[in-house]
């Protein structure tokens, strides 16, 4: 599993993904680490298959009992089917998700951690000394879904929003934004399936200050490529499969 | 035992359902004794030898009953039992993976604590286990015996039949019957006991 900093300040972004022994028919994915003082969150903490290279990643830089909170941006397995195994590690962890899947998410076995359900206008949660911002992305791709904001970083995680399928020896970094859009454009008009949704979300996020926006698959969008992305995807016509 | 738990699981179901089905029978076999006591109070002083062996019948078919239902529920908790095991096992086997990867994390020694805790909770999963399997091995003996002893019965109320005139043809059938579902049942518990044997 490799790591990268994303930010290093009074507390720390770490985003982690290109796991080189991960199967080869599933998708790659990002998980995310924020840590500040004696707590710490997990982002989208991945599959089953992801638990123990993503445990051993985490433990080089919080011990276990810093991980307080998870954060699900929704249900699917590449998020959170890794929970049932967690829940036997983190006895005092709470898991942020969306208040729809509870009776879905808790099939992937959850007795120790607490389901705390995010309301649908959204909220705001505490990691140790910083205020995360949960920010409502309904229908983009899930039903129930959100993104976090981090204001002091200026890091938006965008769960699915701006994701890519491409190799897993893929760079984490996007560096020419029209390379990128073949990799991103089938996965957002099917995946997606309200362009209402997606005009609700980039009214939203606009009014937000991003330096760095990073998905759940695929690159980062740094600077200037988070305004390429916002209005590419404004463009972009979703809900394919009913066209 | 936790390259089976996929085993036991499946057997412990499949027990469950075996025994779901003897059940079945021993209601038919209870219903077939009330029958017999019925036509032994018609046959009257003729075959007062025949209301001793109705009333075994009659207690042997509810007890069967009974102790398929226990073993039903014991088979349930077996399966069940073995999920908890085999998750439990799964992070066993994740945390070890972890450990190894973390070689050169400050907070490697973090899992070993964990490590520790489910070795733990696995030898007390174990040990249940181990209780849950004899309790239902010899439950299954108890239908076993059971059922030979209806057997018994069985080839004993035909010879008293003999005695009952009229009566004779309808208690031989009866008795015949019986024995017929008594050996079903005998086949669903054996086929649970060879399940039962390939597990611990």
């Amino acid at each position: 599993m490799q790591a990268t900093t994303l930010y290093n300040e009074n507390h720390r972004w770490i985003m982690f993904g290109r796991d080189p022994g991960k199967p080869e028919k599933i998708i790659d994915t990002n998980q995310f680490l924020i840590t500040s003082g004696d707590q710490s969150i997990l982002l989208d903490p991945g599959g089953i298959e992801l638990f123990a290279p993503m445990l051993a990643a985490t433990l080089k830089y919080v011990p276990i009992e810093n991980i307080t909170h998870l954060f699900a941006s929704h249900q699917d397995p590449d998020i959170i089917s890794s929970l049932g195994l967690w829940d036997q590690v983190l006895p005092n962890a709470k898991l942020h998700c969306p208040w729809l899947w509870e009776g879905f998410v808790r099939h992937f076995g959850m007795n120790n951690i607490e389901y705390a359900p995010i309301r649908d206008q959204g909220e705001t949660i505490r990691v140790g000394n910083i205020d995360l911002q949960l920010i409502p992305a309904h229908y983009l791709h899930s039903s129930g879904n959100f993104n976090v904001y981090d204001p002091v970083a200026k890091i938006l995680f965008s769960g699915d929003i701006g994701a890519a399928l491409e190799p897993p020896e893929a760079p984490f970094e996007i560096e020419n934004f029209n390379d990128q859009i073949d990799k991103m454009q089938l996965f957002h008009q099917r995946w997606m399936p309200s362009n209402r949704a997606k005009q609700d979300w980039i009214r939203r996020v606009r009014k937000l200050d991003i330096e760095m926006m990073v998905p759940q698959h695929g690159r980062i969008f740094r600077g200037e490529n988070v305004g390429k992305f916002l209005d590419w995807f404004e463009a972009l016509e979703v809900g394919l499969a009913v066209q | 035992m936790s390259d089976n738990h996929a085993n036991q699981t499946v057997a412990a179901a499949q027990i469950a359902s075996e025994l779901h089905q003897a059940q079945q029978v021993a209601r038919q076999l209870a219903i077939s004794s009330k029958n017999a006591r019925a036509i032994v109070l018609r046959a009257g002083s003729q075959a007062a030898g025949l209301a001793v062996i109705a009333n075994f019948y009659d207690e042997l078919a509810n007890e069967t009953i009974t102790l398929a239902k226990s073993i039903n529920i014991t088979a349930l908790e077996i399966s069940t039992h073995s999920v908890v095991e085999w998750r439990n096992s799964s992070v066993l086997t994740n945390l070890k993976l972890a450990y190894d990867q973390a070689e050169s994390a400050t907070h490697q020694n973090d899992i070993v604590f964990f490590i520790t805790e489910i070795n733990e909770k696995q030898k007390l999963l174990d040990y249940r286990f181990g209780q849950l399997m004899s309790e239902l091995r010899n439950k299954l003996g108890e239908i076993q015996q059971h059922m030979r002893a209806i057997d018994v019965i069985a080839v004993t109320s035909k010879l008293e039949a003999v005695r009952t005139g009229e009566f004779q043809g309808h208690l031989v059938e009866m008795a015949d019957g019986i024995q017929v579902m008594a050996n079903k049942i005998k086949e669903h518990v054996s086929h649970s006991i060879s399940l039962l044997g390939n597990q611990k």
